[in-house]
């Protein structure tokens, strides 16, 4: 198991996203079926990943039987597992929710066998582009997966047509300065050292940390991954890739796109380069700007008058908080950070893939839209309450308990910095709280027509259901995990937390 | 198992299930009924204990029962039947499933022993009266709803972070009382005093209540506010702070509630003044104090309740809910009129009524302590108290002159609920062993004494007087007496949407700037590398902006990293 497994990982996304396309041509069927059984695969590995790494301990893999620093090596361990977990259970309700197809309103061309199938393979793509960084332990491979990633997710943002092209274009520029500032740190960085292998690289730092171009590597690299996880001020792209995205795709991007490239930041700069100095000094510029990130996001959330909107700027909150625990880098902090990044993703997936089907299914993305909504798919509404409490975080929903560790971590950091992620962590729970509770009003206790903003009357509706079932499926599902992950916390903490504390993770292995 | 069914709530929230299950085909104010009264036998065997689980790794005491919160539970069981027996003519599905969910909450909220199960009911609790108040349906009842919610998320938000770091620094996991000089203190205080609706935290109370359903105004005016006397009593018992801010409470209740003129907002400010009474009892912090806080609370529930119903019982039978609407429409349903009587002169304090066996230990407490100015402001607000709901609302509502107004026959469940409401603080004051005997403290107090009865007299005799000879100044007037809600009407709804158009302006400059610096920057590394050549076309300026905003971004990241850098190890 422990050495077919990490190299399946990686390679099945990227052969099947190859071969779903292929199938698609041949047969000019749809390619759902396959689609998904790869997606379920994938899964599969991931948790038999997770599940060893935990038993028997982390997993190095060396690529083509290349040992490190010389080769390339997978890494698996608490924390990378548990990403490739969440990233692997996503792709599976992204490819079920892909049946549904473009939005109605978008300008996306009518789907096709063969278009379908090449989207199923973008998103074969991505999964495995992220997967690649979420388990690689070399520097530069890292780079070549994030590209890969984001060449997969521009042309999932760009499928939309019309408005998403622009977005998609928009995207296209922001990954690729951040790619390319990336890659010039990697670039510092080899040259410094010599070695593009992380526990190298670790090992090696120490003799250059008198070297002003050390500073300049890091902070380019923490740009580059800063740009791709939306930290504040560099999120401009983020709204609008979200907002034109189309929903299969959005509740994908949106739940787990930024987060790994969080995830990259973290094992970065909380691990490899975090013996220098520079490191420490960006870690602590990332809490500040998390900070910032956590306010303006959520101030900006309640100004905002359509739904998915809304949530974009949503999500430019959360991934504050993220950083926010990134930054303080105590274990606890960590926790905080990880546990939010899984329960953010369950419940934006899930939120994002209700506001699209909703957006479509009543013609608009408008508040007034929702009104209603309540009476007529109870148990949809009800699960994307679920998912709408856990943003607040109300227990026992898992947001409550990411939230909780973020404020022990930042009560346990004191200071200037802990006091004010305190304060900002409690205030976008208030923001949050608002705007949600604002859309809940609309759908639950309104009936359409007595909004005043409420566009159109109830006959000109087009008839169906709120969510077809490739999207209803998906949101209830994930509403339930949101719950569950709630519920079984503390399991989560004792797998995360020893994993970091023992070192495994944070000190790096001797070179060869 | 059979520990589950001892406690009430499970019955509430069974209830939630079974009426869910069935929302199409029957009503489900008969399942309310037959929960809550479950939930009051669980009660009435009155079993001392604690019962919890480890869930998640977190110990969540769910059952913790002493005579402060069976006491507390108990009446919030006996006020959730008659609710549900009140509104069983007109309760759809929604609002039962809100009542049953909001009655459950508050009853969990004081059976909880621990703090992480306290605040997940009190969460429960404001989410689920918000629902009630969303339930009364109008474009009135919405907007107010916002305003609540606004209030209630920062009290949730207040007590997370008290309670937050009440653990993080090593403080107990079961409730008890706090100590006063840290952080935790001074956050979860003031969550409870927002839902104790102490002035100027009140406004929501009154803003939000009147525009509920004439049910949901009933389940509304005794849970939250109750709850948070409980919370008092249970973490603040002694705080001295309390006193002087119960007492202008109390007072500050009074003066709203004589000039006001819907009805129910009217009983809203006396919810602040009785709260008020409460309030200062468990400032006072006596033995004898604290019992009267509890008997008070007791009592008010019953009381507060019987005059809500009578409320309802008038906008029920006529559509209308101001005072200088109604009149003299007392022929028509003279037992609701009866009735509502009964729960004034509780309210008021009067002899042989529950009221007074309460009212006055508060009182007494206060003498005992020679808190002189307190004991002033509490005989003052219970003369206004009875110049209000005693006399002004029920002048002009029932009796006084007789305009055209329409009345409709009450139906029998609202009129029996009312009956055994007032039967109920009757009873009570007949014979106040009943509640005494079921008090926390230690402390004795005999109410029914000359001296308490006669000054009592006198001083709703001399009020009533009063109000005949300035009733004509009293008469209402149709209009809204702002009050600290003003706050949050006008400045603060102007400072969001001038903060949401400053917003939507600020992207645009903020784009210009962005891009303005971005050119001249291009423009002058231009010309550094070819002097002479002539500036480019700002074609694609926006995307070019972005690109050239992340580089200004690393480049200044890269310099304040390198001095933070060296500043740390220079050389």
């Amino acid at each position: 198991m422990r050495d077919v497994l990490p190299g399946l990982l990686v390679a099945l996304p990227l052969v099947g996203a190859a071969l779903v396309p292929l199938l698609a041509a041949l047969f000019r069927r749809t390619t759902r079926g396959a689609a998904l059984a790869l997606h379920a695969a994938i899964f599969a590995a991931a948790l038999g990943l997770f599940g060893s790494s935990a038993a028997d301990g982390p997993i190095r893999y060396a690529v083509g039987g290349w040992p490190g620093p010389w080769g390339i090596e997978l890494w698996f361990d608490g924390l990378s597992t548990l990403i490739a977990v969440l990233v692997a259970g996503m792709a599976c309700f992204a490819s079920f929710a892909q049946t549904f197809g473009a939005d109605r309103n978008g300008a996306a061309p009518a789907s096709t066998p063969l278009r379908e199938g090449l989207l199923r393979g973008a998103l074969l793509l991505l999964v495995g582009g992220l997967l690649g960084i979420v388990a690689t332990r070399d520097v530069f491979n890292l780079f070549v997966f994030l590209e890969i990633s984001s060449l997969a997710a521009y042309t999932l943002v760009a499928s939309g047509g019309g408005r998403a092209s622009v977005a998609a274009f928009r995207y296209l520029l922001a990954g690729t300065a951040a790619g390319s500032l990336y890659l010039f740190g990697v670039g510092f960085l080899y040259a410094l050292t010599g070695t593009l292998n992380m526990d190298d690289l670790a090992a090696r730092l120490p003799s250059v940390e008198a070297d002003a171009a050390l500073t300049v590597a890091v902070v380019l690299i923490a740009v580059g991954l800063s740009i791709k996880a939306a930290l504040f001020p560099l999120h401009g792209w983020l709204p609008d890739t979200y907002v034109y995205t189309p929903t299969p795709a959005a509740g994908f991007i949106a739940a787990v796109m930024a987060k790994v490239s969080a995830y990259a930041l973290l094992r970065l700069l909380g691990e490899v380069l975090a013996g220098t100095t520079a490191g420490a000094v960006v870690l602590e510029i990332t809490l500040w700007l998390g900070i910032l990130g956590v306010l303006v996001g959520g101030i900006l959330a309640v100004a905002q008058r359509a739904v998915t909107r809304m949530l974009a700027w949503s999500s430019i909150s959360a991934m504050g908080m993220i950083l926010i625990g990134v930054g303080m880098g105590s274990a606890l902090a960590i926790t905080g950070a990880l546990f939010h990044m899984a329960a953010h993703a369950l419940a934006k997936g899930c939120l994002f893939f209700g506001a699209g089907g909703i957006r479509t299914s009543e013609d608009g993305d408008e508040l007034g839209r929702w009104a209603g909504l309540g009476s007529r798919a109870p148990w949809t509404l009800a699960a994307l309450t679920v998912a709408a409490l856990s943003m607040i975080g109300i227990p026992p929903t898992a947001g409550f308990f990411s939230k909780y560790y973020l404020l022990s971590a930042s009560i346990e950091a004191g200071g200037p910095a802990g006091i004010a992620a305190f304060a900002a962590i409690i205030l976008s729970s208030l923001l949050a709280t608002v705007y949600f509770l604002r859309v809940l009003e609309a759908a639950w206790f309104r009936t359409p027509g007595d909004a005043p903003d409420a566009a159109g009357d109830p006959a000109s509706r087009p008839p169906g259901p709120v969510l077809p079932r490739p999207l209803a499926v998906p949101v209830v599902g994930l509403a339930v995990l949101v719950l569950l992950t709630g519920i079984f916390a503390r399991p989560f903490e004792r797998h995360v937390l020893p994993d970091w504390e023992s070192g495994t993770a944070r000190i790096s292995a001797p070179a060869p | 198992m059979s520990a589950l069914f001892l406690h009430p709530a499970f019955w509430l929230f069974a209830g939630v299930l079974v009426v869910f299950a069935n929302r199409r085909r029957m009503p489900g104010v008969p399942v309310g009924v037959i929960v809550a009264l479950g939930a009051l036998l669980a009660l009435v065997r009155g079993v001392e204990g604690t019962l919890e689980t480890t869930v998640a790794g977190f110990r969540l005491v769910w059952f913790h029962a002493d005579r402060l919160s069976l006491l507390f539970a108990l009446v919030f069981a006996i006020v959730a039947l008659l609710g549900f027996l009140y509104g069983s003519h007109r309760m759809r599905a929604g609002e039962t499933v809100a009542a049953l969910l909001y009655a459950g909450s508050a009853i969990a909220t004081v059976l909880a022993g621990d703090w992480i199960t306290f605040f997940v009911f009190w969460e429960a609790m404001a989410l689920s009266s918000l629902a009630l108040i969303w339930q009364g349906g109008t474009a009135g009842a919405r907007r107010a709803g916002m305003r609540y919610l606004l209030v209630h998320a920062t009290g949730g938000a207040l007590l997370f972070a008290g309670i937050a770091l009440h653990l993080a620094g090593g403080g107990e996991t079961s409730l008890g009382a706090l100590a006063s000089d840290a952080p935790p203190f001074w956050l979860i205080l003031g969550a409870v005093a927002i839902n104790a609706a102490i002035p100027p935290l009140h406004a929501w109370l009154t803003d939000a209540y009147p525009e509920a359903s004439t049910s949901g105004s009933v389940f509304l005016s005794a849970f939250t506010t109750k709850t948070a006397v409980y919370a008092l009593l249970r973490l603040f018992p002694g705080t001295e702070i309390l006193v002087p801010l119960g007492a202008a409470m109390a007072l500050y209740g009074v003066v709203f509630a004589v000039i006001e003129n819907d009805i129910r907002r009217l009983l809203g400010y006396h919810i602040v003044s009785q709260v008020g009474y409460m309030v200062a009892a468990v400032g006072i912090g006596t033995p004898l104090a604290l019992n009267g806080a509890s008997s008070h609370a007791f009592s008010h529930i019953l009381y507060k309740a019987l005059l809500f119903m009578g409320a309802g019982a008038a906008i029920e039978a006529t559509g209308l809910r101001r005072l200088s609407d109604l009149g003299g429409i007392s022929r028509q349903m003279r037992f609701a009129v009866a009735m509502y009587a009964v729960g004034a002169l509780s309210i008021s304090g009067a002899p042989l009524f529950n009221g007074f066996i309460s009212k006055s230990m508060i009182v007494s407490a206060a003498g005992e302590e020679h808190l002189l100015w307190t004991e002033l402001l509490l005989v003052l607000a219970a003369v206004g108290t009875f110049l209000s709901v005693g006399l002004k609302l029920p002048w002009f509502a029932f009796f006084g002159e007789r305009r055209a107004v329409a009345v409709r026959p009450l139906p029998t469940n609202l009129l029996a609920a009312m009956g055994i409401g007032g039967g109920l603080c009757l009873l009570y004051g007949l014979f106040p062993n009943l509640l005494y005997s079921r008090l926390p403290y230690l402390a004795t107090y005999a109410p029914y004494t000359l001296d308490h009865v006669v000054s009592t007299a006198q001083l709703l005799l001399a009020t009533g007087f009063v109000f005949y000879l300035a009733r004509k100044t009293l008469t209402p007037s149709p209009g809204l007496a702002l009050d600290s809600d003003w706050l949050y009407r006008i400045p603060l709804a102007r400072m969001v949407s001038a903060t949401t158009r400053a917003l939507a302006g600020v992207g645009p400059v903020v784009r210009t700037l962005r891009g303005e610096a971005v050119t001249r920057l291009d423009a002058a590394a231009r010309r550094l590398a070819a002097p002479g050549a002539p500036p480019r076309r700002r074609e694609s300026f926006a995307f070019r902006a972005s690109i050239g905003w992340t580089v200004l971004f690393a480049a200044v990241a890269v310099v304040i990293t390198w001095i933070m850098v060296w500043l740390r190890n220079p050389g």
